[in-house]
């Protein structure tokens, strides 16, 4: 049976008016809720439950995250678009100045990247050696020499070779008390006593008019290939044996040449503020003996000259001889100096040439 | 009938909590206008108390605070508070205005919600969670309860075009109970 409207009514207003008993209820709970949470510091029950709260409800905040992530972006764009003068300021200086950060950073790193290679060169090659850097060249338009910051207060001598972490880069002419010159390999008056590292040829590595690098005196039956690495040999006691001083980039020789024109590019570019070790003493090892002398002196086109010998090269002693030697057997032979077998020309001293300083 | 409608009502209040609380974990946190957000549990508790009253509006209003509390690095205790005053204040009056009163809902809405946003800054300036009371009540407070007035209408607007609404209807009852004659 139907309701009459006024009984419906007032059924009606008495169930608004309930509500207030939870209310004050609640109020009461919460009051009392928010008493402890704050009294309980940070760590407690409350903050234990919105932990586990947390956690539950973490999925749902990450697929939150991945849907508003564009919206995010187009929001950022429009921040930027309003952003204030001062703001762009602020930010233009801010780029300036890690940017800056950035190329000092980097030309930090670089240096540690050298230094870390000489140091290798130092401990591979057993150098006794002291560290300078290079402040700049002479200034000279003739000449190929660069000035480094140390001298004689530091221990330094005319004729001590200077090398960094890829090789040779010359030696040095003029000392101060706090500066050096250093006259480097491709200067037109610089020669160094070098060798194909592969098949032991000798020569003489000497600069040109136009900065490059040319290796002399190499006999046209010596087996040199471009791409061939080219060391020092040790011999005048300057520049200790076996350190890098460039690589083939061409070998010519016409029909009655008695030497070939090679061209060698240099393992090093000299860069300013550059570190640089200088070599103040040779130790025995890093010379040539006297042996190495005279075996270079008897055999200077090398130990694969002409002939297809094995890695026996005593055998292959005279020049343009013996056919067993195989050219193969003796690459890579000879890292860390010379065999007993090694022959170098005696025309080389006969022209003065047992000494690098010209 | 009653019955019938009893069970839509709450079904109909159940999908809108179960948006407003999926809103207000997925979305709230990574919206952020002029320094107010979204709180999808206001949005809950009026739409609630609108529709079926003060008594469902302090339910609502008290759950929804809670849940809101456990969730946000806030104080705990305050959001509850204010939403189960908010939840009788918006519940008070004639029950289920919406259909017939959906822009004086709205307004109503508005007031009251700028209302918990003020209260409830100062409260966090006076626990120490805010610094300024300025920029809580006009920066984030202000901004809030735009936000909260701007999202909560396309909910009202939906619960009041859906037929359980007038099941609780004064006028409509009266309408029925003329059918039923």
């Amino acid at each position: 049976m139907p309701r009459s409207s006024g009984r419906y009514k007032q059924t009606l207003t008495k169930r608004q008016s309930t509500g207030s008993r939870p209310l004050i209820a609640f109020c009461v709970i919460s009051l009392l809720v928010l008493t402890f949470y704050l009294r309980e510091g940070s760590t407690g029950p409350f903050h234990m439950v919105r932990a586990g709260v947390t956690t539950i409800t973490y999925p749902l905040r990450m697929v939150g995250s991945a849907v508003a992530t564009p919206f995010n972006a187009l929001g950022n764009i429009a921040g930027n678009l309003t952003a204030s003068e001062e703001t762009l300021a602020d930010l233009k200086a801010r780029n300036e100045e890690l940017t800056a950060q950035v190329a000092a950073l980097t030309e930090a790193q670089e240096t540690a990247d050298r230094l870390n290679k000489l140091l290798d060169l130092q401990d591979t090659y057993k150098l006794e050696s002291v560290a300078a850097r290079i402040i700049g060249t002479t200034g000279d338009a003739w000449t190929q020499t660069v000035t480094i910051d140390k001298g004689s207060l530091d221990g330094f001598d005319v004729n001590m070779p200077v090398t960094n972490s890829s090789g040779v880069i010359g030696q040095i002419i003029e000392v101060s008390p706090t500066s050096s010159v250093v006259r480097l390999i491709n200067d037109d008056s610089s020669g160094v006593s070098a060798l194909v590292q592969s098949s032991r040829a000798q020569g003489m590595l000497e600069g040109q008019p136009d900065g490059s690098l040319r290796l002399n005196y190499v006999p046209s039956d010596a087996q040199v290939e471009v791409g061939d690495i080219v060391v020092t040999s040790g011999i005048g006691g300057v520049y200790p044996k076996g350190l890098p001083l460039g690589r083939v980039s061409s070998v010519e020789k016409l029909d009655n040449d008695l030497y070939y024109t090679i061209v060698v590019e240099a393992a090093s570019s000299v860069e300013n503020q550059e570190e640089v070790l200088v070599i103040t003493s040779l130790t025995e090892e890093q010379t040539a003996t006297s042996e190495d002398i005279e075996a270079a002196n008897d055999n200077p086109e090398g130990e694969d000259a002409g002939t297809e010998e094995g890695s026996d090269s005593s055998e292959g002693s005279e020049s343009g001889g013996d056919e067993s030697a195989d050219a193969s057997d003796d690459e890579g032979a000879g890292d860390d100096g010379y065999s007993d077998e090694e022959y170098y020309d005696d025309t080389y001293y006969d022209e003065g040439y047992d000494e690098e300083v010209s | 009938m009653e019955v019938r409608d009893r069970r839509a009502y709450m079904r109909a209040i159940g999908i809108v909590a179960g948006i407003c609380v999926m809103f207000q974990m997925a979305l709230s946190p990574q919206l952020s206008v002029f320094g107010g957000t979204i709180n999808f549990m206001m949005i809950l508790t009026g739409c609630v108390a609108l529709l079926a009253g003060s008594r469902y509006g302090v339910f609502a209003g008290f759950f929804s605070g809670m849940l809101y509390d456990f969730t946000m690095p806030v104080p705990a205790g305050l959001m509850m508070l204010m939403l189960s005053v908010a939840g009788y204040i918006l519940g008070s009056g004639e029950r289920n205005r919406l259909q017939e009163q959906l822009d004086a809902s709205v307004k109503f809405f508005a007031g009251v919600c700028f209302g918990v946003n003020v209260v409830y800054s100062i409260a966090l300036v006076l626990t120490g969670s805010e610094s300024s009371i300025i920029a809580a009540v006009l920066g984030h407070g202000l901004a809030s309860t735009i936000l909260d007035t701007i999202f909560v209408i396309p909910f009202l607007y939906g619960l009041s075009r859906t037929d359980f609404g007038q099941a609780f209807s004064t006028r409509i009852a009266r309408k029925g109970y003329r059918k039923l004659r």
